[in-house]
């Protein structure tokens, strides 16, 4: 199993709720009034129009996991499996653990045993040591590894530590001492920005620096440190706004950018596993209920949804498409699983056209099988995952007595006919107001899915068992409804759902502000909700995801900065 | 003091100038560290243990609680049991058997018979911190964060893969990293303490350094091995390479130290607090380093091969290296951070069905009762349960065992040790906080009286409960039975019921 180490259930996916639901997004109002805006007096050329000029305090931040595996890559020359072991441990507070400086410690003596950064030695390292090619080193190197020129007070401490390691050790050695102290230093593992004064800014505005904005750009897009091109447009000064969008464009096209945006969808449908429930490669099922369903299926599901989200993002980054899309990349078992007629055979994966009861990431077998229990589907996982990840609506928690618990089918009605396990759910949780207020919004959402089994095949009638162990059949109701979204009505089965779903502008706020968060690692301030607004306006009137990107990028709150509480 | 070779390994070498020439580095060697956890306790330090025998604090801690028949109720007020005639089972496999003081070990602990006159089983002891402060009186963000703790508990906000959430962090030390910090600084061994784990489903850590300050413990065992038992010397000749690596390190360190303080004085609040983290724990790898070059002992070989995923393996591997890191007098307090693991590699009593996600195996209980959806399915439960919950007590067992055949003073280092097994919840499908499992063993060199079972349940119904004592009156105790006076542990609230020790136990 993976490790799963997740903090709160007040996120958490509910199973059965207990109070009225709190909507948990609400598009920023935009409404500030009494700040300036950006226009034909605007302070700084090139931002939107009419967009609040303000940003948030600034605290430091450590880069993630993935960043910092991506970062060592990058500055090192290495590849993905070279820094395939490096995780980071998962913290929970902005406080480091021991574990984490022990890590960042070791793994900085580990990468540097590598040899790859005496690369960047400007001489021979086995030869002599020479103080004037080491400060070139710590002087190039380490512009790279802070993603800046080097203050004067850090290049006398990295020389200090040089001078100190030479006495010591031989000249190779000292390299790789001041490189270790690096690999672990605040400029390395955190972003942390200071900014500058700029004319005519609000009180309290400041511009974020050109390698400040290089470094924002590059972590935003590429998930990874600036690269060359960057550090030189840092350099001359041009990252304005336009100088912005020119690299913002060229780095949408880095394949860097496209894993960075499958890995962005993954992690917002939760497909790696969180507390609540289980990772796509590790969700049990049902070994006889499902012959078709082993390890090497799980690999091609996600493979498949990758794939997917990969080439929606090659074509354009069309949301719509991504909720709507009846392409899939399969190979025989995905075929046969999809119940494509005349799909690939083996292991031979080929583009194919899904049944039309199918469209777009909601009905990908990944969604379907990750939501569901190991022998049935669950409505309630299903349509509670809805809400939650696609239109950003939270829940309160259930009660404890009331979570994880499945409700299946075939207890029989007053007829002695066999109930569905829609009937039993709404039994179940709409019977008092308390759970009603949150199960009348989550059912409906999940019922649309009721023809996908818990692996996600199309069943044309459910089947069960009983409570009392006796198989049952019972015909599946699939209407269902956004109840209380911007896209209300019924509508019957997954397919007609998805295209809810897709005409939906709370769905499309809720990607952008994702994105949002996903990008800065807050969700937005209140200084940033004009930025924020205008990002979703940006992604509602293009349905691109790119063009969300290009809006984060282009905002007031990604140029400027406040400074942190001193 | 000297240690005394173990029937186990008759090469062990004697552990060089061990509590002299360390209790001497003490307080000087962790000035930073101390004031973030005694901010929040302001207690005067204690003299070192009066009998000159070093003592030991363990921590085994099984997430997801274990199997019972409590509900949840408000501290010092009256309640009902279970009793399975509804919905709920009402079984209660942690429970001695015999109410009074007379240990008859419940089913989970049966293993442990052979060792009865050593431990001590409570009942009634609730975790009245986080009975007071959680949603629902048990919620699995509070009931961990509080367990070991006894803190306040904050929410935060924060981003995890871009996805924004609440976790909930403690205002102060959980108990064992509170006496790991006091500890150290009378007796500076190489490790604070070791913290190791068996990763799978779980909440979060219920161990923390200070407030919001958490104790990540490592997963994989050849990396637990590395960290804890890597830099041991098992005498002779120095290894010349070891010597230059530690050389190295330590010249890393030095040179990561400055950096940081450079930085100080131009950072904001927040950000000030996490470089002063970052210089916390540098200070300590380099402590380690120092101390561990004067360690010379024999360390088990383990079986590498075995990854952090290889749950069934990884637990034995690690209760060897806590075994052996106190046996080689590496730290005075260890942590075995044991996830809710279903254990798949046992009999599969309850079928596939159950193993959904971790913990819901555990939330059936809620529906195998006599009037319960899978009432049918009861004594499989059971039966499942308790082999699950006998596999992790056996890992107790395994460290128990380690420690009780090392001979120390006139008894065993068992003997001037204190474990202790404890979860997050009693009740897991109710997220139960009263009535905790807690199973104690080793006496802290004769201050418990062992091989008792200390009933706090106050009621006198035959399925009642009622209970004004929590865990932080145990960690009092436990305090006091590591020679430090202090008359409270945790967060200070009026509806705690009582503070100070919890009564009879020594």
């Amino acid at each position: 199993m993976r490790t799963l180490r997740l903090a709160s259930a007040w996120s958490a996916l509910a199973t059965l709720a207990l109070a009225a639901c709190l909507p948990g997004f609400e598009r920023g109002s935009g409404s500030d009034k009494d700040k300036p805006s950006a226009g034909a007096n605007s302070p700084i050329e090139g931002l939107p129009p009419g967009v609040t000029i303000d940003a948030a305090p600034v605290t430091m931040h450590r880069l993630t996991s993935d960043q910092y595996k991506h970062t060592v890559r990058d500055l090192l020359g290495l590849t993905d499996a070279d820094v395939g072991p490096f995780d980071l441990p998962a913290d929970e507070g902005p406080l480091p653990s021991q574990l984490m400086i022990s890590k960042l410690d070791d793994y900085a003596a580990q990468l540097t045993a590598l040899g790859a950064h005496r690369k960047a030695v400007p001489c021979d390292v086995a030869g002599a040591a020479t103080d004037d090619c080491a400060k070139k080193f710590i002087t190039d190197f380490g512009a790279r590894a802070f993603r800046r020129p080097l203050t004067t007070d850090e290049t006398t401490w990295l020389t200090g530590v040089y001078g100190a390691a030479k006495a010591q050790f031989n000249f190779a050695d000292s390299i790789d001492v001041v490189t270790r102290v690096m690999l672990q230093s605040l400029q390395f593992v955190y972003v942390r920005e200071e900014g500058e004064a700029f004319a005519n800014l609000p009180a309290g505005l400041l511009k974020v620096t050109q390698y400040e904005l290089a470094t924002r750009l590059s972590y935003l897009l590429v998930d990874s440190m600036p690269d060359d091109a960057l550090f030189k447009a840092a350099a001359d000064k041009q990252l304005t706004v336009d100088g912005l969008r020119t690299h913002a464009k060229r780095l949408l096209e880095d394949p860097r950018a496209r894993a960075k945006v499958v890995q962005f969808v993954s992690n917002w449908m939760e497909m790696q596993g969180t507390a609540k429930h289980v990772s796509i490669e590790e969700a049990v099922k049902d070994p006889k209920r499902f012959p078709l369903d082993n390890p090497a299926l799980r690999i091609a599901v996600r493979k498949e949804l990758n794939e997917f989200v990969g080439h929606v993002w090659d074509k354009g980054g069309s949301v719509n498409e991504l909720f709507t899309s009846q392409e899939a990349y399969v190979n025989g078992p995905l075929a046969q699983l999809y119940g494509v007629p005349n799909g690939p055979q083996g292991d031979t994966w080929t583009w194919v056209t899904l049944p039309a009861q199918r469209a777009g990431l909601a009905t990908r077998a990944a969604f379907l099988l990750v939501y569901a229990n190991p022998d049935i589907p669950s409505p309630i996982r299903r349509g509670a995952a809805i809400w939650r990840e696609f239109m950003c609506t939270t829940f309160p928690p259930p009660p404890p007595a009331a979570m994880d618990v499945k409700i299946a089918g075939g207890a029989t009605d007053a007829n002695g006919n066999p109930l569905a396990i829609r009937d039993t759910v709404i039994a179940r949780t709409m019977q008092e107001q308390e759970c009603a207020g949150c199960h009348g919004k989550i059912n409906p959402a999940g019922f649309a899915f009721g023809h996908f089994d818990a692996l996600g095949q199309w069943q044309d009638q459910e089947k069960g068992t009983s409570p009392e162990g006796k198989p049952y059949t019972a015909n599946i109701d699939a209407t269902g409804e956004l109840v209380g979204s911007d896209v209300p009505g019924p509508i019957d089965g997954a397919a007609q759902f998805s295209a809810k779903l897709a005409a939906s502008r709370q769905l499309k706020d809720c990607v952008a502000s994702r994105f949002w968060t996903g990008s800065f690692g807050h969700p937005a301030a209140d200084q940033e909700q004009s930025s924020l607004h205008y990002v979703q306006e940006r992604l509602a009137s293009s349905g691109s995801m790119r063009e969300a990107l290009l809006g984060i990028i282009e905002s007031p709150a990604f140029l400027l900065m406040r400074k942190g509480a001193q | 003091m000297m240690w005394r070779r173990s029937r186990k390994e008759p090469n062990e070498r004697i552990l060089k100038d061990f509590g002299r020439r360390a209790f001497i580095r003490g307080l000087g060697g962790f000035a930073i560290a101390l004031p973030l956890l005694e901010s929040t306790h302001g207690k005067a330090f204690a003299a070192p243990n009066a009998s000159g025998v070093p003592l030991r604090f363990i921590v085994v801690f099984r997430h997801g609680g274990t199997a019972t028949n409590v509900q949840r109720y408000t501290i010092n007020q009256e309640g009902d049991l279970l009793d399975g005639t509804q919905e709920q089972q009402g079984h209660n496999l942690w429970q001695p058997t015999d109410p009074s003081e007379n240990l008859a070990l419940g089913p989970i602990h049966s293993i442990l018979e052979q060792h009865k006159s050593k431990l001590l089983v409570f009942s009634g002891v609730d975790n009245a911190a986080g009975v007071i402060q959680s949603p629902y009186n048990g919620e699995h963000g509070w009931s961990n964060r509080s367990i070991l703790t006894s803190a306040k508990i904050t929410e935060i906000t924060n981003v995890v893969n871009g996805e924004e959430q609440k976790t909930q962090l403690p205002e102060g030390p959980s108990i064992d990293q509170f006496l790991a910090q006091r500890l150290q600084a009378q007796n500076a061994l190489p490790f604070k303490s070791v913290s190791v784990a068996v990763y799978g489903h779980q909440y979060g850590t219920p161990f923390y350094e200070g407030a919001h300050q958490e104790v990540q413990s490592e997963g994989d065992p050849t990396k637990a091995f590395n960290t804890y038992l890597g830099g041991v010397s098992s005498g002779g000749a120095p290894n010349p390479e070891l010597v230059r690596r530690q050389a190295l390190g330590l010249s890393v360190l030095d040179g990561a130290m400055d950096g940081y303080r450079r930085l100080q004085p131009s950072l904001s609040m927040q950000d000030r607090q996490v470089v002063d983290a970052h210089l916390t724990h540098l200070s300590e790898l380099e402590h380690r380093i120092k101390a561990l070059q004067t360690v010379t002992c024999s360390v088990p070989t383990i079986d590498k091969s075995v990854g952090e995923d290889d749950q069934e393996h990884v637990g034995a591997i690690m209760c060897d290296i806590i075994v052996a890191a106190l046996r080689c007098g590496l730290t005075q307090v260890a942590t075995l951070d044991l996830a809710d693991i279903i254990t798949y590699w046992l009999p599969q009593a309850y079928g596939a069905v159950g193993y959904d996600i971790g913990h819901s195996l555990h939330h059936i209980a809620r529906d195998c009762g006599a009037k319960g959806e899978f009432a049918a399915k009861q004594q499989d439960w059971l039966d499942e349960m308790l082999v699950n919950r006998q596999w992790c007590m056996g890992l107790f067992k395994r460290i128990l065992e380690g420690l009780d055949s090392i001979p120390e003073g006139n008894g065993t280092m068992l003997d001037n040790s204190v474990m202790l097994y404890t979860s997050e919840f009693s009740n897991g499908s109710f997220h139960s906080e009263n009535d905790m499992p807690i199973l104690m063993a080793g006496s802290a060199g004769g201050y418990f009286r062992t091989g008792r079972h200390i009933n706090c349940n106050k009621s006198t119904q035959p399925l009642g409960y009622k209970s004004n004592t929590g865990t932080h009156n145990l960690y009092t105790s436990i305090l006091n039975a590591f020679g430090f006076p202090d008359t409270h542990f945790g967060v200070d609230l009026p509806e705690l019921g009582f503070k100070g020790p919890l009564p009879g136990l020594t």
